[in-house]
C-alpha cells in the first residue's frame, strides 16, 4: 500500500498579518514551498527570507531538503520580504559640497565668500576691492593682462598684485591676508603709504583708492577677454567702467556767447548733496550740472558759463560717488586752514536706478523703444481686463512712439549693453563710511551674492557676515551709521 | 561601692538582678569602651531587657557589635553564642518598637540578617527592606550584596510581595530566585504574574521564558511599540519632527547659518540630519525623510554615510519588529553601504524585543561568512550585537565568535572590534567564559598594527562591558589582557576593572583611578622620570623641543592624549563605578572639577564624558554649566566631548536650557565643520524621541540598573575620547548602539484584566528619600497631577490619586497594570 507523505498545518507570519494553517507538503520540496508563500504573499520567491525556528538554521535555501524536519501541526514560520520595488538611486547624482574646490563653493554659496585682513587701516581698500571682486569681467582682464614679468612697472606689479590676491581669494574658505598687495600698493601710491604722527598708516579715502587703482591699471589692461570687447575703447577699465559724457557750455550772461559742446570720458557719475537732495538721482542730476567762470570772447571778460553734463554711452558698470566729503575753510580758526568734512544727510537709493534723465538725447532715443515696448507691455497686461476700443487708440500712440524712436534699431547704448536696455541699472556692491571724516572712521564693503535676489555679503575687513537687501536700503545715511559712499551699478538685462 | 558589693555576692537570682542594674549604670556611669553595660548584662537575667528603656537597648545593641567585632577578630575567635541570645531578644524588641532600622544594623554586625525574616510582618516589611535596598549600594563586596538582597527578596517573598522580590532578584541577577518569584505569583495571582512579566520585560530579562506564550509575550516587549504610539498619540506629538525643527536656525542670533539654504548638499551635515532625524523620531514609526515612499533622502548621504542613513530606519521603526522589518527589506537588494544600513537596520529594530522566531538570528548569520563585503560583515555583527544586547543567546556566540577569532592576513580590524563589541552587548554583564576567551585570545594574537588601530578600543569595551557588575570575578581576564604587549593593554585593563565594579560605589577602586589619572606622563606614555633615557638625553630633547613649531607641539600633545587613553578610561571608570549612589556620585563630580584644573589632557578630555555618564538623561544645572564652559575649550577634542556630554545629560528631556546652549555652539562653530557635527548630534540626543524616551540605565526607581544600556552608552563614550577617528570619520554608526539605552520614560497604565489602556489621575513629583524615617512620610513633593499616560523626568516618582484602582506593583514605572479595588464600584453607584 502506498504511504502518504504527511502534510502539516502550519502557523505563518508575515509582515503584520498571521496566516494559520498554511497546508505544506515537505515533500514538493523548498522551491515549491516558497512558491506557495508567493501566492499567498505576492513575495517573489527571491525575496523571501523564510526562518522557522527549530527547522532549519538562518534562512530557508532553495536546495534544503524539507522531509526528515522536525513538522509539527502548528509550528510557527516566520517570512521576511516584501514585494514593494526596490528603491532605485535618482538619476542625478547628489553633488556634495565637501566635493567641491574652495571656489566652487564659494560660487553656489556653500562657505561665505573670504574676507580680506586689516593691515593698518586699508579697510577703504578692502571694502573696494571686494566690490571690484563682483565684476567676473574684470576678473578677466587681470587674466588676460599681457603679464611679461620683467618688473620696474607699477602697472604691471599692480596688476599682477591684485590677480594674485583674487587668486587666494578663490581659494580659501576664512580669509585672506593681502599682504603683498598692500605692499605693492603702497609702493606705487605713495600717498595710501602716509603715517599718522603716532606711526601708523593713515586712513585713507576709498573713492580716492578707486580711481588711482583703475587709473594706474588702465594702461595695463589692453588685452580683450573672451566674455567682453573694447569696441573702440582703449582698456579694460574705460571698456567696463567708462562713461562717455557729452558736455555743454552755455554763458549765463550772454546767450550771444557760443555754447561749446564736447564728449569728455569719466569712470563715475558723481552725486552732489545740498540740503535739498534727498535722493541719490537728485544728486546725480545736480553733479551732472555745474556752474564756472571764464573767459566769454564775445564778452571780453570771464563770466559765468552753465556746463551741462549727458550720458551718451553708457557702461555695462556704473560707479555712483556721493560727495560726502568736503574741505570746509575755517578762516576765524587759529591755524586758519580747515576742517575735514563730511554730510551725514541721508540720500535715499534703491537698488535699481534709471538713468534714462542723464543721458543725452541720442542715448535716449536708443533707450525709448524698449521702454515704451516694456511700458505698452505692461499697459497691455492691465488693459487686457479693460475694453478693447482704448486700447487702440493706445496702441496707435505707442506705435509712433515706437516709430519714432526705433529710428536707428542698430544704435548701441554702449558696450556690453544687452540689446532692448531700458536704462534701468541694478545695485550690486556699496562701500560704505562710517565716521566724521574721510581721514578716520571705517569703510565696509557690501556685495551682492551671485545668483540671489535678497541675499548680500557685507565684509567687514576680515569678517563677512550675510544681510538682506533691505539691511542694504538702511544704509543711506543720516546718524553715525555706516553710509553708502561708492554704489556699483550693473546694467540689468 | 556597687560593683565592689556585685563582686562579693554569691551567684543567686538577687546577684542577677544587681548585674542588670549595673549594667544600666554602666551605660552612662562606665568607662568609654569597657562594654561594662553589656559585660553586666551578660550576667544577669537575659529577658524582658525593654523594661529598662529604649535608650539602654540602643547603648546595648552597640555595644554588642563592638564586643562581636572583638570577640571574632580575636586570636583564636571567641564564640559569641551568649551574644547571639541577647541579640535574640532585642530584636524583636526593636521590631515591635519602630526601630526596625537598628534591628537590621544590630543583625548586620553580627552576621545574622537570616534572623530577620522571623521577626518581620505586615506593619514593618516595608521599612526593614527598604533599608536593606538602601544598604546593598554601600556594601562593597559582592558577596555581601547577594546576601543582603537575598534577605530582602525572602522578606518580600514571604510577604507576597512578589513584584518587589521579582525586582530584587533582578537587582542581583539570580534568575533561580527570578524563577522561583515568577512560579509562586503564577500559582498566586494571574495578574500580578502579568504584571512582572512587564517588568521582566522592561528590564530586557530575556533569559526568562514561560510556558505561556502571552505571559510570553509580555516579557518579549512584543507591544511596547503599539503602547509607545498610544503615548506619543495621547500627548500630540505624533507628527513627524525634521532635523529642521530641531535646529531651529531662525532662533539663533547670528544669520551665518544661511547657507543651509544654499542648494548644495553637505555630506557631513546630511549624515548630522540622517542621525537627528533617527534618534528624534526613535520608535514613531513614521518621519519626513526616511518612511515616505519614493523618499531620496537616502541617496543624500555620501559613500558610507549611507549605512548609517539606512540603518536609521530601524530608530524609526524601533521595536515594530513585523512591520519594520518588512519595511526595511527592500534596501538590503542595493550596493554594498545600502545593504550594510540595512543590515544595521534590522539588528536596530529588534533591539529591546525579543521575537519568538529570532529574524535577526535568522538573517544575520549568513552575512558574517568570509567573502562578503567588510561593511556588511561588520554591520551585520553590530545588527546582531544590538538584536540581542542584554538577551545572551548562545547561538549569538557561535555567530560571532568565528569572526572574532579571525587571524588571516585579511582579517579586518573593524570587522572584529565590531564583532568583539557585538558579543559584549550581547553578553553585557555574564562574564561569559566562551566570549571572554575568544576575546582575550584575538587581543593577545593581534599584530602592532591591528592594536594600533582607533577602532581597536572597542575589542576592549566589547572585553570590559562583559564583566559590567561581575567585581573580582574579572580578575583572571586582566590578568591575562595585561600580557599583551601594546599600550593598548594598559586601556583595556582599566575598562575592564571598571566595568566590573560598574555601580557598585567601590570606594577603593575608584582611589586606584584617582591615582592613575594623577599621573603626568611624557608622550610615550611613560611615567614621568621614569623612561630609559637618562637627565641628559632629556635635556637634549627639551631643546629640541623649543626649536619644533607650535603645530608640531600641538600633534605632539594631541597624540601624548592618544597615548594615555588608559588615563581617560580611567576618568570615565569613576563616573561608572559611582554612577549608581547619590554620595559617591557627588563626591566624583567634585573629583571632576579638581581633575578638570590639574589633568593631562587626556584626563581633562574624559572629564565632561565622564560627568555625562554619571548623569545620562539628567540634566542638572551644576553639570550643565561645568559642560557649557567646556564647549570653548582651547582643545577642540574638549570642546566636542563636551558638546557631546551636553547632548547625553539631556538625551530625551528637551530641555530647554540645552536647546538654547546648543543653539548658540551651533552659529559659534557654523564654519567649522567637526564641531558643527557633534552639536548636530547633541541636539538629536536632546530631542530623541521627541523628549518621550530616557537613556537613563538606571530605572525602577533607581534601584536597578541595565547593563546593556551601560554598555551601549560606554561604546559611545569610548568613541568621544576619540571623535576624530571613530564617529567623525567612518565609524559614526556606532551612534546607534546608543539605541540599547532608549527606553519610554512613561507611566501608561493598562486594566489588568483586559489590557486595555485605562485613564486615571497619578501624582507625580520629585522623589523623597524615605530610609529610615518614622511613620508614613510623603514619597515625593512638589507634585503634580496629572491623568496616564504621562512622563517621568529622571528623579520623578508617581503615585496613584485615586481610590478607584490599585496598582499592582509598587514602582510605578513603564506599564503599570491596574486592578479596580474591591468596593470601589460599589461606592460610584
Amino acid at each position: 500500500a502506498a504511504r502518504r507523505l504527511p502534510t502539516f498545518g502550519i502557523k505563518l507570519k508575515w509582515n503584520k498579518q498571521v496566516f494559520e494553517n498554511v497546508e505544506v507538503d515537505p515533500s514538493k520540496g523548498a522551491q515549491a514551498f516558497k512558491e506557495q508563500l508567493y501566492q499567498l504573499t505576492g513575495v517573489p520567491p527571491e525575496r523571501q527570507k523564510v526562518m522557522a525556528k527549530g527547522l532549519w538554521k538562518g534562512t530557508l535555501k532553495d536546495d534544503q531538503e524539507l522531509t526528515g524536519l522536525d513538522w509539527t501541526d502548528g509550528v510557527l514560520v516566520a517570512m521576511m520580504g516584501s514585494s514593494t520595488g526596490i528603491p532605485k538611486p535618482p538619476t542625478e547624482k547628489t553633488v556634495f559640497v565637501e566635493d567641491l574646490s574652495t571656489s566652487e563653493k564659494q560660487k553656489v554659496a556653500a562657505v561665505d565668500p573670504p574676507g580680506l585682513v586689516n593691515l593698518g587701516n586699508t579697510c577703504y581698500m578692502n571694502a573696494t576691492v571686494q566690490c571690484l571682486r563682483a565684476v567676473p569681467e574684470f576678473r578677466e582682464a587681470l587674466e588676460v593682462a599681457p603679464i611679461t614679468g620683467a618688473g620696474g612697472d607699477t602697472a604691471e606689479a599692480m596688476t599682477v598684485a591684485l590677480r594674485d590676491l583674487y587668486k587666494d581669494m578663490d581659494r580659501s574658505d576664512e580669509y585672506v591676508t593681502p599682504s603683498r598687495f598692500v605692499q605693492t600698493m603702497r609702493l606705487t601710491f605713495p600717498q595710501f603709504a602716509q603715517t599718522t604722527p603716532k606711526g601708523g598708516f593713515a586712513q585713507q579715502d576709498a573713492d580716492e583708492f578707486f580711481n588711482e587703482l583703475l587709473s594706474v591699471m588702465s594702461s595695463f589692461l589692453v588685452e580683450q577677454g573672451k566674455e567682453f570687447k573694447f569696441e573702440g575703447k582703449r582698456n579694460a577699465v574705460e571698456a567696463l567702467f567708462g562713461i562717455d559724457m557729452s558736455t555743454e557750455m552755455r554763458c549765463i550772461e550772454s546767450d550771444d556767447e557760443p555754447v561749446t559742446r564736447g564728449t569728455d570720458l569719466q569712470r563715475r557719475l558723481q552725486c552732489n548733496i545740498t540740503s535739498d537732495t534727498v535722493t541719490l538721482e537728485q544728486g546725480i542730476q545736480l553733479g551732472l550740472e555745474s556752474e564756472l567762470e571764464k573767459n566769454a570772447s564775445t564778452l571780453g571778460r570771464n563770466a559765468l558759463f552753465k556746463q551741462t553734463r549727458r550720458i551718451r554711452k553708457l557702461p555695462k558698470y556704473l560707479t555712483v560717488q556721493e560727495n560726502r566729503f568736503f574741505w570746509k575753510r575755517t578762516p576765524e580758526s587759529r591755524d586758519h586752514q580747515g576742517v575735514n568734512c563730511k554730510i551725514l544727510k541721508s540720500v535715499k537709493f534703491s537698488t535699481t536706478l534709471d538713468i534714462f534723465d542723464f543721458c543725452d538725447e541720442e542715448l535716449q532715443k536708443v533707450l525709448k523703444g524698449p521702454r515704451d515696448e516694456h511700458l505698452r507691455d505692461k499697459m497691455g497686461r492691465k488693459q487686457a481686463a479693460k475694453d478693447g476700443d482704448a486700447m487702440e487708440e493706445d496702441d496707435e500712440e505707442l506705435q509712433a512712439a515706437l516709430r519714432m524712436s526705433m529710428a536707428d534699431p542698430d544704435a548701441s547704448a554702449g558696450i556690453g549693453i544687452p540689446p532692448g536696455f531700458r536704462g534701468i541699472y541694478e545695485l550690486f556692491g556699496v562701500v560704505t563710511h562710517k565716521g566724521r571724516a574721510s581721514d578716520s572712521g571705517h569703510y565696509i564693503g557690501w556685495v551682492k551674492q551671485d545668483g540671489k535676489e535678497d541675499d548680500w555679503v557685507c565684509f567687514d575687513d576680515e569678517t563677512a557676515s550675510h544681510c538682506k537687501t533691505e539691511d542694504i536700503l538702511l544704509l543711506s545715511g543720516g546718524g553715525d551709521r555706516s553710509m553708502c559712499y561708492l554704489c556699483f551699478y550693473r546694467a540689468k538685462e | 561601692d556597687l560593683k565592689a558589693f556585685y563582686h562579693d555576692l554569691k551567684a543567686s537570682a538577687f546577684k542577677r538582678s544587681v548585674a542588670d542594674v549595673l549594667s544600666v549604670l554602666g551605660m552612662t556611669m562606665a568607662e568609654e569602651g569597657s562594654r561594662e553595660c553589656l559585660h553586666f548584662k551578660l550576667e544577669g537575667n537575659p529577658a524582658e531587657l525593654g523594661v529598662w528603656g529604649h535608650e539602654f537597648i540602643r547603648a546595648l545593641s552597640g555595644e554588642i557589635s563592638q564586643e562581636y567585632v572583638a570577640r571574632t577578630t580575636a586570636t583564636p575567635p571567641e564564640a559569641t553564642k551568649d551574644l547571639i541570645v541577647l541579640v535574640d531578644v532585642i530584636v524583636p524588641f526593636q521590631m515591635k518598637h519602630n526601630s526596625e532600622i537598628e534591628a537590621v544594623d544590630l543583625l548586620l554586625e553580627v552576621n545574622e540578617l537570616d534572623k530577620l525574616l522571623d521577626y518581620v510582618d505586615q506593619a514593618n516589611y516595608e521599612r526593614v527592606c527598604l533599608y536593606l535596598l538602601r544598604f546593598g549600594e554601600y556594601l562593597i563586596a559582592l558577596e555581601d550584596l547577594q546576601n543582603v538582597m537575598g534577605v530582602a527578596f525572602k522578606i518580600y517573598f514571604a510577604e507576597r510581595k512578589y513584584p518587589d522580590a521579582l525586582r530584587v532578584a533582578m537587582r542581583i541577577n539570580d534568575l533561580s530566585l527570578v524563577e522561583k518569584a515568577m512560579a509562586e505569583a503564577r500559582k498566586k495571582d494571574p495578574l500580578v504574574h502579568k504584571q512582572m512579566a512587564l517588568m521582566l520585560g522592561a528590564n530586557k530579562y530575556f533569559s526568562y521564558n514561560e510556558d505561556d506564550d502571552s505571559v510570553n509575550r509580555l516579557i518579549s516587549n512584543e507591544d511596547l511599540w503599539e503602547h509607545f504610539q498610544s503615548l506619543a498619540r495621547e500627548l500630540n506629538v505624533e507628527e513627524a519632527k525634521t532635523p529642521a525643527d530641531v535646529y531651529k536656525s531662525h532662533l539663533s542670533e547670528s544669520s551665518s547659518l544661511v547657507r543651509e539654504a544654499a542648494h548644495v548638499e553637505s555630506a557631513r551635515q546630511n549624515l548630522a540630519s540622517t542621525f537627528v532625524n533617527g534618534f528624534v523620531n526613535v520608535g514613531f514609526q513614521k518621519d519626513a525623510l526616511m518612511t515616505p515612499p519614493d523618499s531620496k533622502w537616502l541617496y543624500k548621504n555620501k559613500d558610507h554615510c549611507m549605512i548609517s542613513a539606512a540603518a536609521s530606519l530601524g530608530m524609526i521603526l524601533l521595536w515594530n519588529v513585523n512591520e519594520g522589518m518588512s519595511q526595511i527589506d527592500k534596501y538590503l537588494y542595493s550596493t554594498d553601504f545600502i545593504k550594510a544600513g540595512a543590515l544595521l537596520a534590522l539588528g536596530v529594530v529588534n533591539c529591546g524585543v525579543r521575537d519568538e522566531v529570532d529574524p535577526a538570528l535568522g538573517l544575520l548569520p549568513e552575512h558574517l561568512e568570509d567573502g562578503k563585503p567588510d561593511s556588511v560583515r561588520m554591520t551585520a555583527a553590530l545588527g546582531l550585537g544590538l538584536a540581542y544586547a542584554g538577551n545572551p543567546k548562545e547561538q549569538v556566540a557561535e555567530s560571532l565568535i568565528p569572526v572574532v577569532a579571525d587571524t588571516s592576513s585579511k582579517a579586518n580590524m573593524e570587522v572584529i572590534s565590531i564583532a568583539c563589541l557585538a558579543l559584549g552587548l550581547v553578553f553585557a554583564g555574564t562574564a561569559n567564559e566562551d566570549v571572554c576567551m575568544a576575546i582575550a585570545q584575538r587581543m593577545m594574537e593581534a599584530s602592532e598594527a591591528e592594536l594600533d588601530q582607533p577602532i581597536a578600543k572597542m575589542m576592549c569595551v566589547g572585553l570590559g562591558v562583559l564583566f559590567l557588575g561581575a567585581q573580582d570575578n574579572a580578575e583572571a581576564t586582566i590578568e591575562v589582557i595585561k600580557t599583551v604587549e601594546h599600550k593598548i593593554s594598559k586601556f583595556a585593563v582599566v575598562v575592564i576593572e571598571t566595568c566590573a565594579y560598574a555601580g557598585s560605589g567601590n570606594v577603593l577602586q575608584v582611589q586606584k583611578l584617582m591615582h592613575l589619572c594623577a599621573e603626568h606622563l611624557d608622550a610615550n606614555g611613560n611615567r614621568e622620570g621614569e623612561g630609559s633615557e637618562d637627565k641628559e638625553a632629556k635635556d637634549d630633547e627639551e631643546k629640541q623641543e623649543e626649536e619644533v613649531s607650535e603645530e608640531e607641539k600641538e600633534k605632539k600633545k594631541q597624540e601624548a592624549a592618544l597615548n594615555a587613553m588608559h588615563q581617560s578610561a580611567a576618568v570615565i571608570g569613576i563616573a561608572l563605578i559611582t554612577m549608581n549612589e547619590s554620595i559617591g556620585r557627588e563626591m566624583a563630580q567634585r573629583t571632576f572639577q579638581h581633575l578638570l584644573q590639574y589633568g593631562d589632557l587626556a584626563v581633562r578630555r574624559a572629564v565632561p564624558l565622564a560627568m555625562a555618564m554619571s548623569s545620562i538623561s539628567n540634566p542638572e544645572f551644576a553639570i550643565i554649566d561645568v559642560l557649557s564652559k567646556l564647549t570653548h575649550d582651547a582643545d577642540v577634542g574638549t570642546a566636542m566631548a563636551a558638546i557631546f556630554s551636553l547632548g547625553l545629560i539631556g538625551a530625551g528631556t528637551n530641555n530647554s536650557r540645552i536647546a538654547q546652549l546648543l543653539r548658540s555652539l551651533a552659529s559659534f562653530y557654523a564654519k567649522d565643520a567637526n564641531p558643527l557635527f557633534v552639536v548636530r548630534l547633541a541636539q538629536g540626543l536632546l530631542h530623541a524621541g521627541k523628549g518621550l524616551v530616557t537613556m537613563a540605565p538606571a530605572h525602577s526607581d533607581r534601584t536597578l540598573m541595565s547593563y546593556p544600556a551601560v554598555a551601549g552608552i560606554l561604546a559611545v563614550v569610548y568613541c568621544c575620547l576619540d571623535l576624530k577617528s571613530t564617529l567623525l570619520a567612518k565609524h559614526h554608526y556606532l551612534m546607534y548602539t546608543l539605541v540599547c539605552a532608549i527606553r519610554p520614560r512613561m507611566l501608561m497604565t493598562l486594566d489588568a484584566d483586559s489590557m486595555e489602556p485605562v485613564q486615571v489621575k497619578v501624582r507625580v513629583g520629585q522623589a523623597v528619600e524615605t530610609v529610615g524615617q518614622a511613620g508614613r512620610p510623603k514619597t515625593i513633593t512638589g507634585f503634580q497631577t496629572h491623568s496616564t499616560p504621562v512622563l517621568l523626568g529622571h528623579s520623578d516618582r508617581a503615585e496613584l490619586a485615586t481610590d478607584e484602582y490599585e496598582a499592582l506593583t509598587t514602582v510605578l514605572e513603564g506599564i503599570v497594570l491596574l486592578k479596580k479595588k474591591q468596593g470601589s464600584t460599589a461606592m460610584e453607584t
